[in-house]
């Protein structure tokens, strides 16, 4: 479990500070549907407020910051090298001729449009290799803001979400969703009482592979004298021994399940989140409005 | 059979659980159960031992109707609930309130669900623990958490194979003490049956019984039992 404990990424970890925690789970996932989807054909100016409104969000959130502090800079450095890619990737190869001619041929024009580059940089001579040139221009720049805004939005948005919300009132807030679709025979409910089986299962996974790992390394195996042959024979038995630990993990929960007398729950039922009170009401109120509010600025002013 | 000592005054016909002449064979025709024949007379830490693939485990899957006898007769008139060497194998869900909720009666109404789950995490000393998630707990904890789930479920007749097989010895004498409290110093005493292979274990039972291809011998002196097995044991390395 060690990995589990040391890396506490878009995991739910327990406690009542904050008042993220006391929110409903249904507008915590409308929040981040809100994320992930208006920043779709949105201008730049939409995707910034984004990422500087999740950011408010995260530091007036009053959870202490050993939780959130690892995840953020994470998912800001995963933003900030996609962005820096984008930024220096070429957009693609100009054309030979351009399908206007040069300004220069007309005496007196002026150009009023911006230059297309804003930055070059000479190519750079790396002894035996040329780097370049760079050249940083008005697309290059809208596609680093986009890549890297939606990158932090959404990494961050649903981690924020995962650190303060149980998985089962996740899946119950999920049912209540797709709760319609039950009208077209889709079983909602074995399908949330098998998710909640799965999020407590992928520990479990993660244990056996480290627990395998830990045994290999335990071997001292020299990958270097095995060569190709031996090395891919060597991870073809351990996928083998790990796929057979996670059935024979499985054959025993269900056993477990026979045992207990219980194959099926409701999601509701396995909700442990205690009743709302007076304030967590007026919360979910005033998340629920600023909500609607966010959405119908989207659709005035999403496209600046 | 003719256990040292019981938990309460019950009476000989009013046996928690009675095995008669109960047999059972794997597919493969390998004999688990040998006319196997015992009883518990009442609640109390009653405990197990014998060697590996003697049928000890088979015995309480029979009891918990995993299994069914080929043969014989089983008179159970309680609640059984089985607990697994390791706890991963019977947590199923992410977090500790939820799994318990798993054990309560479907029909229970919600408002009583809190209360339930509350006394039986402090039960086993694991209180204010509703909402951690399970992969966060130790193996001790777990275990505990195992035990609350069967608290929990209403059992009456706890079902523990080598529970503190995969623990550290502070673990295994907390978790120890927790059932020892359940089976003694509770209003409603619980029945638990434990196998064990540590021996040192016997001295905290009120009544231990050696079970040998299939076979189940008379109710002991957990102290005397391990006093008997102890120079075996030593002799076997």
């Amino acid at each position: 479990m060690d990995w589990l404990r040391q890396v506490p990424i878009g995991q739910y970890v327990a406690g009542s500070a904050s008042w993220l925690r006391h929110m409903d789970s249904r507008l915590k996932l409308g929040w981040v549907l809100m994320f992930l989807m208006t920043p779709i054909l949105a201008g730049a100016f939409w995707r910034i407020f984004l990422a500087f409104g999740l950011l408010t969000i995260t530091f007036a959130s009053c959870l202490p910051v050993r939780i959130w502090w690892r995840p953020l800079l994470l998912a800001l450095i995963l933003a900030m090298a996609l962005g820096l890619l984008g930024l220096f990737l070429p957009m693609g190869e100009p054309p030979g001729v351009m399908a206007f001619r040069s300004p220069q041929e007309l005496p007196g024009a002026n150009l009023i449009s911006d230059s297309w580059e804003s930055v070059r940089i000479a190519p750079l001579q790396l002894g035996p290799f040329s780097l370049g040139p760079l050249v940083i221009g008005k697309g290059s720049v809208e596609l680093a803001l986009n890549t890297s805004t939606l990158i932090f939005t959404v990494v961050h948005s649903v981690n924020l979400m995962l650190l303060t919300t149980p998985p089962e009132d996740l899946v119950w807030a999920i049912c209540w969703f797709i709760s319609p679709l039950a009208l077209i025979g889709v079983p909602i409910e074995r399908l949330s009482f098998q998710l909640l089986l799965a999020l407590r299962f992928l520990p479990l996974v993660q244990e056996e592979l480290q627990n395998l790992l830990r045994a290999l390394s335990s071997r001292a195996v020299n990958i270097r004298e095995l060569g190709f042959k031996g090395s891919f024979a060597l991870i073809l038995s351990v996928a083998e021994r790990l796929l057979a630990n996670i059935l024979l993990r499985a054959d025993q929960g269900a056993d477990a399940l026979m045992a207990r007398g219980v194959l099926l729950r409701p999601a509701y039922q396995l909700r442990t989140k205690p009743l709302p009170n007076r304030a967590s009401r007026w919360l979910n109120l005033v998340s629920g409005i600023l909500l609607v509010l966010v959405f119908s600025l989207r659709g005035k002013y999403g496209d600046l | 059979m003719n256990p040292p000592r019981t938990g309460n005054k019950a009476s000989a016909d009013s046996h928690i659980l009675r095995f008669q002449k109960v047999c059972f064979s794997w597919p493969s025709g390998e004999k688990a159960l040998d006319n196997c024949t015992f009883s518990i007379p009442g609640p109390g830490l009653w405990m197990l031992v014998g060697a590996n693939g003697s049928g000890k485990s088979t015995l309480f899957k029979l009891i918990t109707g995993l299994l069914k006898a080929d043969t014989g007769k089983i008179d159970c008139n309680h609640k059984p609930c089985l607990m697994f060497q390791n706890p991963d194998h019977q947590l199923l869900l992410p977090t500790c309130g939820s799994d318990l909720l798993l054990n309560l009666p479907e029909k229970l109404k919600t408002q009583k669900r809190p209360n339930l789950i509350q006394n039986a995490l402090h039960q086993v000393g694991l209180k204010n623990m509703e909402y951690r998630p399970i992969h966060t707990l130790s193996g001790g904890q777990k275990q505990r958490l195992a035990l609350a789930g069967a608290l929990a479920s209403q059992a009456t007749l706890l079902l523990l194979d080598e529970p503190t097989a995969l623990l550290d010895p502070a673990s295994q004498a907390a978790v120890l003490e927790t059932v020892k409290t359940l089976c003694h110093h509770c209003e409603n005493p619980m029945t638990a049956i434990w196998i064990t292979h540590r021996l040192e274990e016997l001295e905290h039972a009120d009544g231990a019984i050696k079970m040998e291809k299939g076979r189940l011998g008379s109710w002991q002196n957990g102290t005397k039992l391990m006093n008997r097995l102890q120079p075996l044991a030593v002799r076997q390395g």
